[in-house]
This record gives structure tokens, sequence and C-alpha cells, in this order.
């Protein structure tokens, strides 16, 4: 293809993807939160280090996460393999409240295909976790946590999806995303002895925990309409995991020594629901630039619905039989949490990559990336609620080594890329309105630091 | 090696280390116990837990200080932490036949006996007959000493003294620093003024203390007035109402534990976020004459509001009194009286 702007046209281009990646930058509010790993930290290195700013660019094996349309564009067979680690330092007050670093195992699949004219690819990316697959966890519900960390990042993640051509340069794309997700029941029953439980009791302890897959769709469009330009549509659906425990005691309450049955077929369950994870229903739109054939610009803008964000903290529900022994027993039901009042976010993202060397048998590429993540919560005043998020600034960095006959068998170069990103966390000062709020004033700190690699491997 | 044999043994290579990976967290390998529960802030405010009893100290916990002969009751502790880790804590210590006078124990750890017990302040001017008691200390003194205690004396007056060392105190001025009200009909009651805490808010120091019936926490500001001497403001907690309130009344809710009266207040003054928040750790006495203690918190030092899971340390005998806390980042240790009459020693307890 053949641009009829000629230079003009991609200077021009350039622009429009610069200055309003600029603007947003400079001029965007407050907000910020995001979800499963992915989310919080991006997948692959090429990606992270142009900022995120892929959804336009994507055409590897990270298009599964940033543009499913996008693993169609090439005609690759492509394997990806890498290895991520991010480590927040998250402080209040000043002091680093210890958030869980997220660490694991990134790979991931493209397989093309045609049937007759129509081609096609499959594609598989996964993020596993070498701590831990996934984590079940319930916290009081006014200790304070930062809610886009926390335990959402804790999991596997595994994304499936299916591209076609339609035209030369215009590709459609969508799957299935599947999390995992972690329900656990804990039952006692038997003969309880009273007044002295050691005594006499006779109890069988019965715990059944599932690990559950959970599903969400994303689909996209990827359309080339000029060679230097692309353009990237992107819509991921919310979902919500939730956590369900349940504690239930059931038996017989007895009198020590044979006095006899006090309370037949007693019965006490709690059940506890939380909210473990919240993604909210994101709709991504991305455009990439080649003004000069050794230089990329790309941006993104991306609409996240965290109106809709479910307070995490936990809803419990009390079941009591206790016989003639019910008219004794006033517990008093538990307030559903408060609503967390978030806000939308317009995230903006903004990647380069200017190939800084190239040769018949290597290419180097220098990357570098920049976003603002407004953070969607608002001040935490209320005295019940601590959902700490701050807004937030990547700056990314990265390599890339493209080597050609590094193998003999190999018809396509290796390519080896790293990153390096330092996520800002932007002070933020939360001020209780009741005077007696046990948490008290804070202020949130902190930084992300991420870094990776990841080795690509194509076939024609 | 043909490409299809090349990818075949990179799948298989992937497939290994997958499972390796997918192996070692089944096992739990390398995981870690699960953060972002460090550290976290905190009023500090309660519940308490009292000291376990543990054989291997010195001490009788909860009790951490008491009088080695069971004479004297010991009571009104106001402490400071040591930089070696221990406490330097400012107490009463009251005998039928000496009256009371205010002690200095050294080396106070929560396992041993104090290294060192000194009588530092005796009852010696007219208004304060023969009692000087309940001490609070604050660093610096008003007027640049490093040690100010203000303290409890005679029939409801409250003094203050500077101190160079800790051990020797010099009077300021020549009478109490405030006395009761001369108004009986005013609303400190024209009863005695008792139990001061004192803490610098700014270039001032607020002055708490009970007085009234029923028994309640006023405040006065303290500034210094040239080099040796200062001026005292009694403070209207609320403005708008006529007439001077004060800053925290009984609650008279039936059954709760500060339904008819209030006491021995402590505060403390944290700024996290460039804004005074007041912490009040006081005494409430219910309506079976039971006390022990409670939290409540303020934006300005005047209007406080309760803790709503309040009392902070469990209520029950033997009763407890004159909360003193020293909070350390997400710790802190409560000093407070346990017991009654002769028979009131020094407890501590521990948050969380």
């Amino acid at each position: 293809m053949t641009s009829s702007l000629g230079l003009r046209g991609p200077l021009l281009a350039a622009g429009v993807v610069l200055v309003p990646a600029l603007l947003l930058a400079l001029l965007g509010g407050e907000t910020d939160a995001r979800a499963n790993p992915m989310d919080a930290f991006g997948l692959s290195s090429r990606a992270i280090s142009m900022g995120g700013a892929y959804t336009a660019l994507a055409n590897d094996v990270s298009a599964n996460y940033y543009n499913p349309a996008g693993i169609v564009a090439r005609g690759d067979l492509s394997l990806d393999i890498g290895y991520q680690i991010a480590v927040p330092v998250l402080k209040l007050n000043g002091r680093n409240v210890g958030v869980d670093h997220t660490r694991g195992l990134t790979a991931g699949i493209v397989a093309p295909g045609k049937v007759g004219p129509v081609r096609f690819s499959f594609g598989v990316a996964m993020f596993l976790p070498d701590e831990r697959i996934s984590r079940v966890r319930a916290m009081p519900r006014v200790q304070p946590r930062f809610v886009y960390y926390d335990n959402r990042t804790q999991r596997i993640y595994l994304s499936t999806n299916l591209a076609v051509q339609v035209v030369p340069g215009l590709y459609v794309g969508a799957g299935v995303t599947f999390m995992s997700r972690t329900e656990g029941d804990l039952e006692l029953s038997g003969r309880i002895s009273f007044p002295d439980p050691e005594a006499e009791s006779d109890m069988r302890l019965d715990l059944d925990v599932d690990l559950k897959a959970l599903r969400y769709p994303q689909a996209g469009i990827l359309w080339e309409p000029l060679r230097w330009l692309s353009l990237g549509l992107v819509f991921r659906d919310e979902f919500v995991l939730e956590m369900v425990q349940g504690f239930r005691i059931t038996g017989d309450v007895v009198g020590e020594g044979g006095g006899g049955t006090i309370l037949r077929d007693g019965f006490f369950g709690l059940t506890s629901l939380s909210t473990n994870l919240y993604q909210p229903r994101q709709v991504a739109f991305g455009i990439a630039v080649t003004p000069i054939p050794r230089l990329i610009f790309s941006m993104d803008v991306v609409w996240a619905q965290w109106s809709r964000f479910i307070n995490p903290g936990s809803r419990l529900e009390i079941d009591l039989d206790l016989g003639s022994f019910n008219d004794l027993v006033d517990m008093e039901s538990q307030p559903p949490p408060p609503h967390p009042r978030f806000r939308d976010t317009w995230t903006s993202r903004l990647g380069v990559e200017w190939l800084a060397y190239r040769s018949t048998r290597a290419v180097i590429a220098v990357r570098g990336g920049y976003a603002f993540e407004p953070s969607p919560a608002p001040e935490q005043t209320q005295s019940s609620m601590n959902l700490i998020d701050n807004s937030k600034h990547h700056i990314s960095v990265g390599l890339g080594f493209s080597l050609s006959r590094l193998i003999p068998q190999m018809d396509r170069p290796m390519d080896i890329d790293l990153h390096f990103a330092y996520v800002h966390q932007q002070r933020r000062i939360h001020r209780k309105e009741d005077p007696a709020d046990p948490v008290g004033d804070y202020v949130a700190t902190g930084y992300v630091i991420s870094a990776g690699l990841t080795m690509k491997l194509r076939f024609r | 090696m043909s490409r299809a044999l090349f990818a075949r043994t990179f799948c298989c290579a992937l497939f290994c280390l997958a499972t390796l990976l997918v192996g070692g967290v089944a096992c739990g390998a390398g995981a870690g116990e699960g953060g972002g529960d460090h550290n976290l802030p905190s009023r500090l405010a309660g519940p308490y837990g009292k000291l376990s009893p543990d054989p291997d100290t010195e001490i009788h916990e909860p009790i951490v200080l008491e009088d080695p002969q069971g004479e004297l009751a010991y009571y009104g502790p106001s402490a400071l932490f040591n930089a070696d880790g221990s406490y330097t804590v400012y107490f009463t210590a009251e005998g039928e036949l000496e009256g009371a006078h205010i002690r200095r124990a050294e080396g106070v750890d929560l396992a041993h006996d104090p290294s060192d017990v000194a009588v530092v302040l005796e009852a010696e001017e007219t208004w304060e007959a023969t009692r000087v008691a309940q001490p609070s200390v604050i660093t610096p003194g008003i007027l640049g000493a490093p040690l100010g205690l203000f303290f409890e004396a005679g029939d409801g007056n409250i003094g203050y003294v500077e101190s160079a060392d800790g051990l020797v105190f010099s009077r300021i001025g020549e009478g109490p620093l405030l006395e009761p009200e001369p108004d009986p009909s005013g609303p400190e009651g024209g009863a005695g003024l008792r139990e001061p805490s004192a803490v610098w808010s700014g270039h001032r120091v607020l002055l708490y203390y009970s007085a009234g019936s029923p028994r309640s926490i006023f405040v006065a500001s303290v500034t210094p007035v040239g080099d040796d001497s200062v001026a005292v403001s009694r403070l209207d907690a609320d403005e708008v109402s006529p007439g001077r309130d004060p800053v925290l009344s009984p609650s008279g809710v039936v059954d709760s534990f500060d339904e008819v009266g209030l006491g021995a207040p402590f505060v403390s003054i944290s700024n996290e976020v460039g804004r005074e928040v007041f912490d009040l750790w006081y005494v409430g006495l219910d309506a079976g004459g039971d006390r022990t203690v409670g939290f409540a918190g303020s934006h300005d030092g005047l209007g406080f509001g309760r803790l709503d899971q309040n009392p902070v340390l469990p209520r029950g005998s033997p009763p407890e009194g004159d909360p003193c806390v020293v909070g350390h980042s997400t710790t802190a240790v409560m000093f407070y009286t346990q017991g009654a009459g002769d028979a009131r020693s020094i407890g501590a307890a521990r948050y969380p």
C-alpha cells in the first residue's frame, strides 16, 4: 500500500497520535484500579516497554490480550515464552504495607490456517504465576487495601481467541479469557459436649474447596488502511470474581457424663460473600503510525467502566437453628458494605519504537512508553471503607533484538525483547470524616517496578 | 534438524518448563504468606489486651509497677519511651500516712522490675496540701526545659513544674496553674479539677482535665508568657451553644460503659496529612459504678466523637483507670491503673 498523502500524511498522523496523548496525559484527572495481572502489568516485553499502547500494533502472541484481531495479521506460526516480575512498594503514611509481588511465566501460541480464501488464526496466551495459581483471601471490611493490586494479580490468566482476515488489511477477532475462581466450604458435624466442649465432643471436619474457571469475552478489530497507519478497537467485557466461603456446624449438644441431649440437630451456618476481583468493561482505541521507516508511534485511549465497581468487603449471611434456644439468641444482621462510588476512567497510553540498528543478521530496537491511569477511587473519607488507589504514571523502556539465521533451520528471525517499567503512584491524601475513625487519616504513595523478557519464535 | 522437529522440540521444552512451574506452585514453593496487611495505618485506639501472666518474667502481669512492700497505692501513670526500648514512668505513690507524691520509675520494660524508682515531687505549697498526684509529662516544657510536668494538687488544683533532668523539678509561678471555678453554678460546678493531661498543639499546650458534676472532660490552653511564667485560658468546646462546654460528657446511654461519668483523660496528637488529629483515651463510669477505658477522637481538640467499638479495655473487675498510651507506629502500649483504693497498681496492655 502507498500513501496518498506522501510524507505529510505520516507526519500529520504522528501529530494526531502525539498531541492528544500528551494533552490527555497532562489534563487527566484522578482515577485507576484494574484487575487481572495483564491489566495491571501488561503482557509481553515489547508491549509493556511501549507503555501498553499496543491496540493498533498487536500482531503477535500478545494480541491475545491487546487485540484479538491482531493474531491473524502476520499469518505466521508464532510461539512466545517469557518471564515477568512486578514488585510493588506501596506505602501508607510512609510505611510499606507489603503488597505481594507478581511473577510468572508468560507463554502463548498463534497458529494460522486457511479455509478457501479466508485466512484465520487461533491464538492462546497465558500467564502462569510461579508462586500460586489462585489465592483465597477475605479481609476485614475496614482494613485498608490497595484495591488495584491487593489479591487481584495473584492468579492464572488464560486467553483464547480466533481471528479472521476480512480483506487484506482488515482483521476481526474475538475470544474468551479464563480466570480462576475459588470456592470453599468448611463443615463440622457431630456431637458437642456441654459445658466443657473438650470433654466428650466428637466432631468430624469436612473441607471442600473448588478452583473454578470463569470466563469473559473480548473482541477486536485491526485495520491497516495505509502502509504507515493502523487502527485498532477492542472491547473487553466486565467480569466479577466472587468468593464464597461457607462455615457450618451441625450436630447435637450433649451434657457431660451421659447428661442427655440438650439440643438435637442444632445448626449454625455462616457464609461470607466477597468480591475477590473485579474487572471493568473496557473499550480501547489505538492508533499506530510509522512516519519514517524506522520509527513507530502508537497511542491508546482506554475507557473503563469503573462506576460499576463492587465493594470487595465481605457480606456475611448467618443461619441458625438452636431449637428451643432460638429465642435466647439475638444476632444483628450486618449491613451491606457501602457503595464504593468509583468513577469511569479514561487512560491514555503512548509508545514509541525506533530501529536503532539494522543489518541482514540483526535488528536492534529501542522502545519507550508512557501512560497515565487516573484513579477511579474517590478519597476514602467514610469510616467503614478504605479502598485505596492512586493515579499512576507508567514509564517504560525496552530493547528488542531480532536475530536472523541464528538457527539455520529457522526461516524467520528470533526476537528477544526486554522491558523495564516504573509505575509511580501519585501521592494521595485520605482524610476521614469521623473524628473517631479507628484507621485515621493517611497518605498513600509508592511505586511498582516490573521487568521481564520475551522470546518469540516464528515459522512460516 | 528440520523446522518441524525444532518446533516440536521447542514445544516439548515449553511444556516441561510449565509442568515444573505448576508442580512448584502445587507444592507451594516460593509462595509468600500473602502481604498487603503490614504497617497499616491505625489510631491505636484499641482494643487493648492486658499482659498475660508469664512465669519467665519478674513482674506479675498485667501489673508492671507495684509497691514492693505493699503499703502504697501506685496509680496515674505518665510514660515516656526511651531509646533503649524501655519506658520512664511518672506515677503517683500514695499511702495513708504520707499523702500522695510523684515518683519516677526508670527502666520499665514490661518484663523486669524497674531499674530505679525515685521521688521527684512532693507537696510543699499550701495549695498542694499533702497531695501532688496524677502527673502528665510533656517534652519539652512550656518554658523551654527538657521536661514539663502537670499535676493534680490539694483539693482539685492543677500545678505545673519543669525539669532539666527529669528528677529535680522547679515550680512555675506562685500558685496553682488552674484552680476550681469560684462560681459553683459554672460549667465545672465549682468542683475540683482532676487528672490533667497535656499535649503540645502548635505553639500552645492543650490541658485536658476532668471536672463538674457529672464529671466531664474540659480543656484549657496554656501558653508561655515571657521567660518565667505561663498563661492559662479555659476553652469552650462548642462556641455555638451558650455557656462553656466540656469536650466530652457522659453518654447518658443506658448500659453504656460511660453512662454517668468521665475522667482521667489522656490525649495525644498525630499529624499524618497536614492536620492534627486528637486521640483521647478516657475512663468511663457506668451506672453500676464500674469503670473502664474508652476512646474518642477529634479534628480540632474541642469536639470529640466516640469510637463505635468502645470500650477499648474489656469491662469487668478489677476496675481500670488513668490510661496512658505510648504508640510505636502500628503498635502501642497502654499503662493504666488497676484496682481501687490502697490496692491500686499500674498495669500494661498491648495493641494489637
